[in-house]
């Protein structure tokens, strides 16, 4: 009895503090786990989700992709005229104005790009840009006319999607660079006003904003790399917001915080390298998809938040092939393939090759996982065993993890992550074209029908939609029949909201893209 | 000349010289280390060795620059993360100070033999239990038991009382951990003893003199050596103490720096390096001279 | 010699065997010593559950449907009556789980049921009993009721209860495995790779200082100056930087941690030799015609250290186990799917918040007994053959 008390004791004071703190509080406090690092969003050293989300907070593009309605919805710009397929007239919105009180102009829009397009600054955005815009001119003084290399209309707007930045900031030389980095200026909804040594960042309200101006008075962010203690915080009621929530944790947030979910593009996979004889034989292969039970390890790691992939893409993907089938968990079509395949077993149940050694592959995987990735590793290889496969895990740092993977080759399995956006298209990690040292294709997957399918997929033009989703409903049958990787999970993501927030649309992307809209409710203020 | 000519001064810069020595020789370790690290942002056609150049520049001369985040000068971060890490350092000697010295002192008085006994004994089944498994219990034990738990955050932002919650288990698990209590304990036992059967305290205390502040007096220096090696300690293993309590250090810095991707922070790790090794090389340098000056003849 | 067994000797070899043991067991049943049961599943002595698991009971209380009044009186009986003992959560297949809700006078008032729980399991006797058969094996969602006479009040608690076949005393972790298990296949890691760090740190510590301490030449400086050099480098970051450059090979960083224990042993040695090489003795020997090493070695060293190296041995071996945990812990060590004590230390450290505490605090006794083992034994048997020298 007096150990309820005691619970409830201390659990009511923690209550008061938190509400307290709520009542005092107009802002939003949202969690990361890694620290921002350059606060000017062309001079990161990595394009890291976490300066992503930072940075759009204060910052704005000319154009901005919405994810639902797929389709470009001008934010700075005010209307855009295709002059002819390479050439585009882009007229700039009136009245808009920095954060420190001037006005945006032409001269800032033409500043930005060819800052961007500078390889001295981030290089891989760079390369980008340098190879999608040529020029980029003032016209007069709301208008820039800009002069792309290809006629591809989606990708040439999205290389309009990226943030604007001040001229009369930035063209002054290095120390006015420094200045900038120290102190961001832009045109979003929120203005910046400080950040810790511990990487607390802190930002206002923008009162004179475009377009609505936000509800939330102040934002801030704090750094926690530890999920347990930004799950404590949480629970307290001492922040608002947790951005990134491994899956396998959100059970924790389900009955108390407001799960609101965001569609993911991200697509797990155990990659195999065709290099290896063994792996050639399209049955093993076979073997490695039957024998492993994903939907179990999804359920039971992650709460079944998830679905069990086929192909590369995810159910929200554009193209996606809804008639395919997943392999499923069957051990003993496995261990049927397998002796189809001419893989005998010895006494002690292991699998041996047709130069009768037991059959040994190598798993890689990076060190830092994601959480539950580990427990689905240890699935893995245990069932493995039990058909008489021996896996052994190879944990790497990434840089040798990379090394490892794109030079070297040095694998058999590989466990990879990658986050596919939808406009782009995943011909690049399957065409033999990318089959060298550094080249996306670390599987050395080579496949003529496959090549031949996304040449024609490149060459249909835009507009020819049927014919292109037929295409890529082709290839990923293929794909899903060839196995050039397992293919394990696209996770659910969610961000956790608490309760005093009531409507919460978010980015898949850069996430605070509507945070202008977010709504807190009344009776918490 | 006339600085040499004193036989002491001699040997004070001869010491000075061998520690310094010391500290950059570890330096130069390091930087060969470092340099080996796979690093994917160094562009392969940096050879090994001027990959150490450019390390050993960075670390031999004054030369920084803002960190890679670009938004604090790497001094500025170094300032913040030692004030850190010595503050934990620094408190917890204290309090192993504060327990070690009078339990040690009773030794003086002759009475509580059984105390004596007692303390000792469970000093040495509770030492050999290192810091991470007493932070890992006492942490259980805090949030079973109180159902609070301390966070690093709150220090950042909170009041006297709060700082003082929040390092009540980084503070309790150093001292109570790898046996730095004992170590005291012992020594200064130990040289309480030798002390009292000095025939000239024997002197003192028939005259009726209070003997406390001699006995002190000869503690100062086993106890500077103690403290000074066990500040070198405390600091080898400082990264592992700020990993668990998620405390913003130098050697958290250190640990964060080397395990991100694509962008370690080599000036800020060297720089780290440096303090620590400075703290290092300061306490030894202190500790030899006053060696010296207690038997200059073991100088040869 | 004289045997002068003392009880610090003897408890550091029980220990010792019992962690020799279990690393036998670890290399040569590997395969069987991790049993599997329900995921999660705290350990079965209920005196554990009762101290140290804190897991939330969720109380519920449904008041009298007509009355919309606090009552005015409040029975303390009534009050009282919420379960006041905590129930155990484990049960073991073809044991009996027994449940005592409260004290005897308190029952005689109240009748209770099961609203929500496994077949099998009902209220009799002043007792709620189950015993679960081969079938009912998993984690159950109990819900337990009672209501006083001459009340309209029904009180019922919820809570989870776990059966198994086998008791698991130490718990389960978040996969099913046996911490049990666990704590013994990770033991494989305790003493085999300190026997580099020993090659290196003792041995290397006994021939260095021995040479330094000995003679007096440019060489014995050389290793006086590394010495130095080699107390003054931050060991974890040296371990980091080993572990980060040979992938996180276990062995290599061994000898690393043999290297940053030598200068003390060197110390050690050589300050001992450094007393005896001024003694006669050693002079009348190079008249005789005795070769230095044979001076060094038969009569200095031998005679002399042995206490000495045989605690530095054991402080080496301890040290080579809080190594390897620490790294472990920092993801830098031995990676899943091998077990060891650090991962076993790093899995369970997000539970603690879950109110799992068997993760963390079983295996800690386990690394601090063997911790004890090797310091226990080292100081018992230095001082076994060292009698003269005075206890401390």
């Amino acid at each position: 009895m007096k150990y309820f008390i005691k619970i409830a004791l201390s659990f009511s004071i923690v209550l008061v503090f938190g509400l307290a703190h709520a009542q005092q509080n107009t802002g939003l406090r949202y969690i990361e786990s890694e620290n921002v690092a350059s606060l000017n969003p062309y001079e990161n050293s990595s394009l890291r989700m976490v300066n992503i989300r930072f940075h759009e907070l204060m910052f704005e593009g000319l154009f901005r992709y919405d994810h639902n309605q797929e389709e470009f919805v001008p934010v700075l710009a005010e209307d855009f005229s295709a002059i002819d397929g390479y050439t585009y007239d882009v007229k700039l919105k009136e009245n808009v104005f920095w954060h420190d009180g001037e006005r945006l102009t032409v001269d800032d829009v033409v500043f930005t790009f060819n800052y961007a397009k500078d390889e001295s600054n981030l290089r891989s955005l760079s390369m980008f840009f340098n190879n999608t815009i040529s020029e980029v001119n003032k016209i007069n003084d709301r208008t820039v006319r800009f002069s792309f290399f290809n006629p591809n209309l989606g990708e040439n707007l999205m290389s309009l999607t990226y943030w604007i930045l001040p001229e009369h900031l930035l063209s002054e030389g290095p120390a006015a660079r420094r200045e900038f980095a120290r102190r961001p200026v832009g045109t979003g909804p929120f203005e910046f006003s400080q950040i810790t040594i511990q990487g607390t960042g802190r930002l206002v309200r923008n009162n004179r904003y475009h377009g609505k101006v936000p509800n939330i008075s102040n934002v801030q962010m704090d750094v926690l790399p530890d999920i347990d203690t930004a799950t404590l915080r949480m629970r307290d009621g001492q922040s608002d917001l947790l951005v990134n929530t491994p899956i396998s944790r959100i059970e924790e947030f389900e009955r108390t915080h407001r799960l609101e979910p965001f569609q993911s593009y991200n697509v797990h996979a155990i990659g195999i390298n065709f290099e290896n004889p063994l792996l050639q034989n399209r049955d093993l292969r076979r073997v490695l998809v039957h024998g492993f039970d994903r939907r179990r390890s999804l359920n039971q790691w992650f709460n079944g938040r998830g679905s069990v992939l086929a192909g590369p893409f995810t159910s929200s993907s554009p193209n996606y092939n809804p008639s395919l089938q997943v392999m499923e968990y069957d051990v003993d079509r496995a261990k049927e393939l397998l002796r189809r395949a001419g893989f005998n077993t010895d006494r002690q149940g292991r699998a041996l090759d047709h130069d009768g050694n037991p059959i040994r592959l190598n798993l890689l995987v990076k060190q830092q996982l994601v959480t539950g990735m580990s427990n689905v590793i240890q699935d893995f290889i245990e069932q493995m065993k039990a058909i008489g496969i021996d896996v052994n895990a190879q944990f790497e740092i990434s840089e040798r993890y990379e090394r490892r993977l794109y030079f070297e080759k040095d694998f058999d399995l590989a466990l990879m992550e990658w986050v596919i956006n939808p406009v782009y298209d995943v011909s690049h990690l399957f065409i033999s074209d990318n089959i060298y040292p550094g080249g996306h294709n670390v599987m050395s997957y080579r496949n003529s029908q496959i090549d031949e399918l996304f040449e024609e997929y490149r060459n249909t033009d835009a507009t020819r939609r049927l014919r292109r989703s037929q295409i890529m409903y082709e290839i990923q049958n293929i794909l899903a029949t060839d196995i050039p990787c397992i293919f394990l999970f696209n996770f659910d993501q969610y961000a956790v909201f608490s309760n005093r927030f009531s409507y919460t649309l978010i980015d898949p992307f850069a996430f605070f893209t509507f945070v202008n809209e977010w709504e807190i409710l009344d009776y918490y203020e | 000349m006339i600085i040499m000519s004193n036989d002491r001064t001699k040997n004070v810069l001869y010491l000075l010289l061998k520690n310094a020595a010391v500290f950059f020789i570890s330096l130069f370790i390091i930087c060969l280390l470092l340099a080996l690290v796979p690093d994917t942002a160094i562009p392969s056609e940096i050879s090994y060795f001027e990959r150490v150049k450019d390390y050993l520049t960075i670390s031999y001369l004054f030369s920084y620059d803002y960190s890679v985040s670009g938004n604090f000068l790497i001094s500025e971060l170094i300032l913040h993360g030692s004030k850190l890490t010595f503050t934990l350092i620094f408190l917890s000697l204290l309090i192993v100070l504060i327990i070690a010295l009078p339990a040690g002192l009773l030794v003086a008085s002759e009475k509580n033999a059984m105390f004596q006994k007692l303390f000792a004994g469970t000093l040495s089944l509770l030492s050999p239990i290192p810091i991470l498994i007493w932070a890992s219990l006492l942490m259980l034990l805090v949030f079973v038991f109180g159902n609070m738990v301390p966070l690093y955050i709150d220090f950042e932002d909170g009041d006297f009382r709060t700082r003082m919650f929040v390092l009540l288990i980084p503070v309790a698990a150093i001292a109570l951990g790898d046996g730095i209590l004992l170590d005291f304990y012992n020594k200064i036992r130990d040289e309480t003893r030798k002390v009292m059967n000095e025939p000239w305290l024997k002197a003192v205390k028939a005259r009726g003199l209070p003997i406390y502040n001699h006995v002190l007096r000869a503690l100062l220096l086993p106890i500077f050596i103690t403290l000074s090696s066990k500040i070198t300690y405390l600091i080898s293993g400082i990264i592992i103490v700020e990993y668990i309590f998620a405390w913003q250090g130098l050697g958290f810095m250190i640990w964060r720096s080397l395990e991100t991707p694509g962008a370690k922070d080599y000036p800020l790790i060297l720089g780290s390096v440096k303090v620590l090794l400075f703290t290092v090389f300061l306490f030894s340098f202190i500790r030899d001279i006053l060696t010296y000056k207690l038997n200059p003849q073991l100088m040869k | 010699m004289i045997i002068h067994l003392n009880f610090r000797f003897i408890l550091g070899i029980m220990l010792l065997f019992i962690l020799i043991g279990m690393n036998v067991f670890a290399f040569f049943f590997s395969d069987s010593i991790i049993k599997n049961g329900t995921p999660a599943r705290p350990p079965s002595l209920y005196l554990f559950q009762k101290v140290l698991y804190h897991q939330p009971i969720e109380e519920e209380t449904v008041e009298d449907f007509f009355s919309f009044t606090v009552p005015e009186e409040i029975d303390q009986d009534a009050e009282e009556l919420i379960f006041s003992r905590n129930p155990k959560r484990t049960a073991t297949v073809g044991r009996e789980y027994r449940y005592v809700p409260s004290s005897q006078r308190l029952r005689s008032k109240a009748s209770f049921w099961v609203e929500e729980g496994p077949s099998g399991m009902k209220y009799e006797d002043g007792a709620f009993i189950w015993t679960p058969d081969t079938t009912q094996i998993g984690k159950y969602d109990i819900s337990l009721a009672t209501q006083m006479i001459d009340s309209e009040t029904i009180r019922s608690i919820r809570f989870k209860l776990f059966s198994d076949k086998k008791p698991f005393y130490f718990g389960t972790n978040e996969r099913g495995n046996s911490v049990l298990g666990l704590m013994i296949a990770g033991s494989k890691w305790s003493i085999l790779p300190g026997f580099i760090a020993v090659l290196i740190a003792v041995f290397g510590g006994l021939f260095l200082g021995a040479y330094s301490g000995y003679n007096k030449n440019l060489s014995s400086n050389i290793v006086d100056g590394a010495t130095l050099v080699l107390e003054s480098i931050p060991a974890l970051l040296l371990f980091f930087l080993a572990a980060v450059i040979f992938s996180f090979n276990i062995y290599i960083v061994m000898i690393a941690v043999g290297l940053v224990l030598l200068p003390a042993n060197i110390n050690v040695i050589k300050s001992t030799v450094k007393h005896f090489v001024d003694c006669q003795f050693v002079e009348s020997s190079k008249e005789i015609g005795f070769a230095d090493n044979q001076i060094l070695y038969r009569d200095i060293i031998w005679y002399n250290c042995k206490p000495i190296i045989i605690s530095q041995i054991a402080n080496c071996f301890a040290f080579a186990i809080m190594v390897e945990v620490t790294l472990s812990y920092l993801q830098f060590g031995i990676q899943v799917p091998e077990v060891s004590w650090g991962n076993i230390l790093l899995q369970g450290k997000s539970d603690i918040y879950k109110g799992e505490y068997w993760m963390v605090f079983f295996p800690s006794l386990v690394i601090i007994m063997s911790l004890l083992s090797f310091y226990l034994t080292g100081n018992g048997l230095s001082r076994l053959l060292d009698p003269r020298k005075n206890s401390t």
